[in-house]
C-alpha cells in the first residue's frame, strides 16, 4: 500500500531521541494468532500466517536501526500469539533481533504464549535464543469459562504446556487469569485460583474481565446478550484473588499482578515506573525521555514502511510537564510500592504536595492514600478505586 | 395637499388558538391582494424569527399593509398579525389596540380552545367587530356546523354564517377578504388633528437601531418630522418613515388610520415603552394621551448560570442583546453559592422562558446550567413590610414570616368530555379549587379552575396533555395573590446546602415534593467515593433524607506501556465532562441535577 509515506507531522524518532541514554528496554510484537479472541482488543490478527516471513524479516531490520541506541536489559515478545509460528520462524525472528540489537546485557526475556500454541521444539528454540520467561495465557482451568471465553484451548493444555516449560528447562513462567467471566461463580473462581496456585507458579497476573470498545464481547453485551459486567461482584472475585495467591506467597505488586518476592516482571516494572523503552513491530508503543510514539497498526503496512526504508511511526507527542506528571501517576499508583513524588518532580518540576494539597488531603482522609515521606500509595480500599485517585490527582491545567 | 378620507382603510388582526392556521391565512391574503405571489415566498411570510418558523408559533406581532380593490374602488388594509400564546398575550392586547376588526379563526377539525377564548375576549374587550372562520374545511375530518355552534355557546359571536375557508388551498379567502371591506368599520380619526400615535411595537434592528411601529389615530407624519414620545419625555428626528409591504417600504408620510414603522436613531429598547403616545415636537398643550398599557410584569423566575465561570460577560451580553428585542424578559446578577455568578431572569410564563434559552443557545455558544423555574410571591413580614420573593433562597426564617402570598391563576381547560374525570383529579392534586364547568356540545366541555401558578409552572401542561392523549387545552390569566400554607424546602447534599436546589412549596406536599427531588438526586449525582447523604429540611427539621452510597469499584484491570496514551486521554475527557458538573462542598453535581426539583425524572424531556 502507501508503506513508504510518512506524514509530514510525525518526527524522525531516531533523530530526536539521539542522545538519550541508551534505551533499557525492548517490546517486541508479534501481531499474529490462530483466533481472535472475542474479548481482545489487542492488535492482533487471525489468517494472515502467510504474512510471517515478510513480517519477521520487518521486524529484524527495524531492530538493526536501533542498534547501539539500545542496550536491553528486558526484552518482552507479546501479541497476538509471538508462539504462533512454526519452532523455525520463531527461533529466526527472536534470534534475528537479539543479532541486531547485542543481547549481552538481557537480565530478562519474557515470551507471551499459548498453551495450545507450544510444543518441545518452540522451547527449545526459545531457550537456544535466550528466553527466559515465559507468560502463559492459561485464562482458566475450567472448560465452561475457556469456551465463554472463545478460546482455542482446554484446561489440560494448560497444565500439559507448564509441563513442557519445565521439561524444556524454561527458567521462569506466570500464568495468566481472567476473573469473573460470565456466568462463573465465586466458587468456581476459588477452585481456578488453586488450580493455578497448585501449579506452583512464581507470578500470576489476575485480571477482571474487561469489556473494551470494538470486541465482540461487548457488542453481545450492548445487545443484551451477555450480562452487563456488575462492579460488586467483579470486586468480589478479585478480592477472592487476592487473599489466595497472598495466602499461596504470591504477594499483589500491581493491581492485577501477584509474585513470590523478587519474582515480579521487571519489564512491566519499567513500564509502570515511567521507564524508557522501544517498541517494535506493527503497533508497538515506544517512550523516551517524554516522547511517546507508536508504529503503524496494520502488519502490512508497517512491513510495506520498513521495506521502503520509510520511518514506521503513526504518530509521535512530546507529552508535557503537567501530563508526564499524570502518567507517573498513572503508571505508578498501580503499584503497590508507589510512586515518589520527588521523582515527579525532579522529571517535570511539579511538586504534587503543593499543586494537588487539597486533593491528597482528601484522598488521605478517606483512606485510599498512604503518603510516607515523598512516597505516595494507594492503600485499603485506594486499590479498588484507583481511577477515581488518579482523577483527583489530574492536572491542573485551564478547561 | 388635500388628504384622503379615512374610509378607504381597513385595520385588522388574526385571532387564534395555536395550530389553528392563522400564519397561513395571512399568508394567502398577502397573495389574494396581490402583495406577494403564491409559491414564491418562504412559508409563513410574517414569522421572522427563524424559531417562530420552525415550531410554528408567532412572538412578535407584525403590521403589514396590502391593497385591495373592490367595487372599483381602492382600498387599503393593514393585518395586524398576533401571538397565539397565553405567554404572550400583552402583544396580543396591544395589537389589537391598533384595529378595528379581527378575523376569530377557528380550526374546524379541532374546535374552539382555550386560546381561541382568551383572544376572543381580548378582542371583544377592544372593542373590535369579529368575523367569525372556520379553517381546514377541507380536510374530511372537519365539522364545521358542530364548531360553527361551539363559537356561539361559548364565545356568544354569532356564526351561523361564518365564513368556511380552507387557508391551506387558498378556497374562501378572497370572499373573505370582501367581507373584512364590507364588514369592519373604517378608522376613526382627524387627518387634519394634530399628530396622535399609538406606539405598539418596538423591535431592535442591528444597522438601524430602534425600529417604532405606530398606528397613527389623528394627524399626519412626514419624513423628518421631530417626533415627541410622550410618556418617556423625549424627542427624535424621523429620519425614515414607512410601511411593511411585507418587507419596509419607505414612504414619505403617514395619515390617520394608517400604521408604519419609523426609524429615529432610537439607541436602545429601553428608550420606548409600548403604548405610549407620539406626537409631533413641540406637542400640543392640551393633547390627550392614549390609554397605555400596563406593563407585563414577568411571572416565572430561572437562575442561568454560565457553566465555565469565564462565559459570564458573555452571557450578560448575550442577555443584553435578547433584551433589546424583548423587553418583557427581564435579567439581574445574582449570586448561588453553589453555582457561582449568574442571572436571575423573569418570563413571562413557560414557553416565554422555553423560547428564551432556545434562542440563548441559538444566538451565543454559552453552556447553561438552568435552575428550575419559579413564581413570584410576597411576604409580609413580622414587621409589616412586603417584600418580593424571585427566588426560594430569598425567603426569611419561618418566625419573621407574617404572610405568605402566591399567584393564583384562572385556568380555562377544554376537553374532550372523556378528560373530564382525569382533569378534576390532576386539578385536585394540584391544589386546585373548582370555579365552573361548561359543555361546549355534547363531546367538549369547558372546565375553569383556580390553581396556584407555581403547580402550572410545574409539568401541569404536560400531564394535561397526556390526560387528554393530546386534545386539551390550557389557557390562564393570573386572578391575583393569595395567602397560602407555603414553606421554603432547603436542601443539603453531603450536609452542604445547595442554594439553587431549594424550593417554595405548600407544606402539605413538602416531604413527598422533597423525597422526589432526592429521588432524583440520587439519580443524577454520580457515586463518590464516599458515601453521600441527602436531605431536604424545612428550616433545621429533616423532613426526607436518601444515601448515595460510596463507589465500590473504579480500576481498569490492564495497563502497560501501549496504554498509557490512551488512558491519560481518556482522563482528558473525563475531565472536560467534570468541568460541567459543579462543585458543592467536596461533592461533584452535574448540570442536570439542578432541574431535579421539577421532579419526576421528567427534567430531560422538559429541555427539550
Amino acid at each position: 500500500m502507501d508503506g513508504a509515506s510518512t506524514s509530514a507531522d510525525v518526527v524522525d524518532v531516531l533523530a530526536v531521541t539521539e542522545g538519550a541514554p541508551r534505551i533499557p528496554h525492548l517490546y517486541v510484537h508479534w501481531p499474529f494468532c490462530a483466533r481472535k479472541c472475542p474479548y481482545c482488543d489487542f492488535n492482533s490478527h487471525a489468517g494472515r500466517d502467510a504474512e510471517h516471513g515478510r513480517y519477521a524479516a520487518a521486524l529484524i531490520e527495524e531492530a538493526r536501526r536501533w542498534r547501539g541506541r539500545v542496550d536491553a536489559r528486558t526484552v518482552f515478545v507479546g501479541g497476538g500469539t509471538p508462539t504462533h509460528v512454526d519452532a523455525e520462524g520463531l527461533e529466526r525472528y527472536l534470534g534475528g533481533i537479539a543479532e541486531a540489537l547485542g543481547f549481552d546485557a538481557v537480565e530478562e526475556w519474557t515470551i507471551e504464549a499459548n498453551p495450545g500454541s507450544l510444543d518441545r521444539a518452540k522451547v527449545r528454540a526459545l531457550r537456544r535464543v535466550g528466553v527466559n520467561r515465559t507468560s502463559l495465557g492459561v485464562q482458566s482451568f475450567d472448560d465452561r469459562h475457556l469456551k465463554t471465553l472463545g478460546r482455542v484451548h482446554e484446561a489440560s493444555d494448560a497444565v500439559r504446556g507448564i509441563e513442557i516449560l519445565r521439561e524444556g528447562d524454561m527458567p521462569r513462567f506466570s500464568l495468566d487469569l481472567i476473573l469473573a467471566t460470565p456466568g462463573q461463580t465465586l466458587a468456581d473462581q476459588e477452585r481456578d485460583l488453586q488450580r493455578a496456585v497448585d501449579l506452583e507458579p512464581e507470578h500470576v497476573s489476575a485480571y477482571v474481565l474487561t469489556f473494551e470498545e470494538g470486541t465482540a464481547f461487548t457488542d453481545l453485551m450492548r445487545q443484551g446478550r451477555m450480562p452487563a459486567p456488575d462492579p460488586d461482584r467483579e470486586l468480589d472475585h478479585l478480592h477472592l484473588a487476592c487473599e489466595r495467591l497472598a495466602a499461596a506467597g504470591l504477594a499483589r505488586y500491581e493491581i492485577s499482578n501477584f509474585a513470590r518476592p523478587g519474582a515480579e516482571s521487571r519489564h512491566n516494572l519499567a513500564y509502570w515506573r515511567n521507564a524508557d523503552w522501544i517498541g517494535i513491530g506493527a503497533g508497538a508503543h515506544s517512550h523516551v525521555q517524554g516522547r511517546r510514539w507508536a508504529n503503524v497498526a496494520d502488519p502490512a503496512a508497517y512491513a510495506g514502511r520498513i521495506e521502503a526504508g520509510a520511518l514506521p511511526t503513526a504518530w509521535d507527542e512530546h507529552v508535557d510537564a503537567p501530563n508526564r506528571a499524570l502518567e507517573f501517576v498513572l503508571m505508578g499508583l498501580r503499584l503497590t510500592e508507589g510512586l515518589d513524588l520527588a521523582t515527579v518532580e525532579a522529571a517535570t518540576g511539579i511538586r504534587y504536595e503543593t499543586t494537588h494539597k487539597e486533593e491528597l488531603d482528601e484522598l488521605l482522609r478517606h483512606g485510599l492514600v498512604a503518603l510516607e515521606g515523598r512516597r505516595l500509595r494507594l492503600v485499603g480500599r485506594g486499590f479498588d478505586l484507583a481511577n477515581t485517585v488518579i482523577q483527583r490527582l489530574r492536572p491542573r491545567t485551564s478547561a | 395637499m388635500a388628504r384622503q378620507s379615512l374610509d378607504h382603510i381597513r385595520n385588522f388582526a388574526i385571532v387564534a388558538h395555536i395550530d389553528h392556521g392563522k400564519s397561513t391565512l395571512a399568508d394567502r391574503i398577502l397573495e389574494v391582494t396581490g402583495l406577494v405571489e403564491r409559491g414564491v415566498t418562504e412559508a409563513q411570510l410574517l414569522d421572522d424569527l427563524d424559531l417562530e418558523r420552525e415550531r410554528g408559533i408567532t412572538i412578535k406581532a407584525r403590521a403589514v399593509r396590502m391593497h385591495y380593490e373592490k367595487d372599483g374602488k381602492r382600498y387599503t388594509i393593514n393585518l395586524i398579525d398576533t401571538p397565539g400564546h397565553v405567554d404572550f398575550s400583552y402583544e396580543v392586547s396591544r395589537s389589537l389596540a391598533a384595529c378595528e376588526g379581527a378575523v376569530l379563526l377557528v380550526d374546524a377539525t379541532q374546535g374552539v380552545e382555550a386560546q381561541t377564548v382568551a383572544n376572543t375576549y381580548l378582542a371583544v374587550e377592544a372593542d373590535l367587530e369579529i368575523i367569525p372562520v372556520l379553517n381546514k374545511v377541507d380536510v374530511a375530518t372537519a365539522r364545521p356546523d358542530e364548531v360553527a355552534e361551539e363559537i356561539e355557546t361559548v364565545l356568544g359571536i354569532p356564526a351561523e354564517d361564518a365564513m368556511r375557508v380552507s387557508a391551506k388551498t387558498g378556497n374562501g379567502v378572497k370572499e373573505l377578504v370582501d367581507r373584512l371591506i364590507d364588514e369592519i368599520p373604517p378608522p376613526v380619526g382627524d387627518p387634519e388633528a394634530p399628530l396622535k400615535a399609538l406606539l405598539f411595537d418596538a423591535v431592535y434592528d442591528t444597522y438601524r437601531g430602534v425600529v417604532i411601529y405606530l398606528r397613527l389615530i389623528d394627524g399626519v407624519l412626514n419624513k423628518r418630522d421631530k417626533i415627541r414620545l410622550i410618556g418617556t419625555d423625549t424627542e427624535y428626528e424621523a429620519v425614515e418613515i414607512g410601511v411593511l409591504a411585507p418587507d419596509r417600504v419607505k414612504v414619505d408620510s403617514l395619515q390617520a388610520g394608517e400604521s408604519g414603522y419609523v426609524v429615529a436613531n432610537i439607541k436602545s429598547l429601553a428608550d420606548v415603552t409600548i403604548g405610549d403616545t407620539v406626537t409631533l415636537a413641540p406637542p400640543p398643550p392640551d393633547l390627550e394621551p392614549l390609554p397605555g398599557y400596563r406593563p407585563p410584569r414577568p411571572m416565572v423566575y430561572c437562575g442561568l448560570y454560565p457553566t465555565y465561570p469565564k462565559d459570564f460577560e458573555a452571557l450578560r451580553k448575550a442577555l443584553q442583546t435578547l433584551s433589546l428585542n424583548d423587553a418583557s424578559f427581564t435579567f439581574h446578577p445574582e449570586t448561588s453559592e453553589a453555582l457561582g455568578f449568574g442571572f436571575r431572569c423573569g418570563f413571562l410564563g413557560l414557553l416565554h422562558m422555553e423560547i428564551v434559552q432556545e434562542r440563548l443557545e441559538r444566538e451565543s455558544d454559552i453552556d447553561l446550567v438552568q435552575t428550575a423555574p419559579n413564581v413570584t410571591y410576597r411576604i409580609t413580614g413580622t414587621d409589616g413590610e412586603e417584600i418580593r420573593v424571585e427566588k426560594p433562597s430569598d425567603v426569611p426564617d419561618t418566625n419573621l414570616i407574617d404572610s405568605f402570598l402566591e399567584p393564583i391563576a384562572r385556568c380555562s381547560i377544554i376537553t374532550p368530555t372523556e378528560g373530564i374525570g382525569p382533569i378534576m383529579k390532576l386539578c385536585t392534586d394540584r391544589r386546585g379549587v373548582y370555579v365552573e364547568q361548561q359543555y361546549l356540545s355534547p363531546t367538549r366541555a369547558m372546565l375553569v379552575w383556580d390553581i396556584p401558578l407555581q403547580e402550572i409552572v410545574f409539568d401541569f401542561y404536560d400531564r394535561l396533555k397526556s390526560v387528554t392523549r393530546g386534545y386539551g387545552t390550557l389557557d390562564y390569566d393570573i386572578k391575583g395573590y393569595e395567602p397560602s400554607n407555603l414553606v421554603r424546602v432547603r436542601i443539603l447534599v453531603n450536609a452542604v446546602e445547595v442554594d439553587a436546589l431549594s424550593m417554595i412549596c405548600h407544606r402539605d406536599s413538602a416531604e413527598s415534593r422533597g423525597r422526589t427531588v432526592l429521588k432524583s438526586l440520587r439519580k443524577s449525582i454520580p457515586r463518590h467515593m464516599f458515601a453521600v447523604p441527602l436531605q431536604a429540611a424545612i428550616g433545621g427539621k429533616i423532613i426526607a433524607r436518601e444515601t448515595i452510597s460510596a463507589m465500590r469499584k473504579d480500576v481498569t484491570a490492564k495497563c502497560y506501556g501501549g496504554d498509557i496514551t490512551r488512558k491519560r486521554k481518556l482522563l482528558e475527557k473525563q475531565k472536560k465532562g467534570k468541568a460541567r458538573m459543579k462543585q458543592v462542598g467536596s461533592v461533584e453535581i452535574p448540570q442536570k441535577a439542578f432541574l431535579s426539583v421539577l421532579g419526576g425524572g421528567d427534567d430531560e424531556k422538559k429541555r427539550r
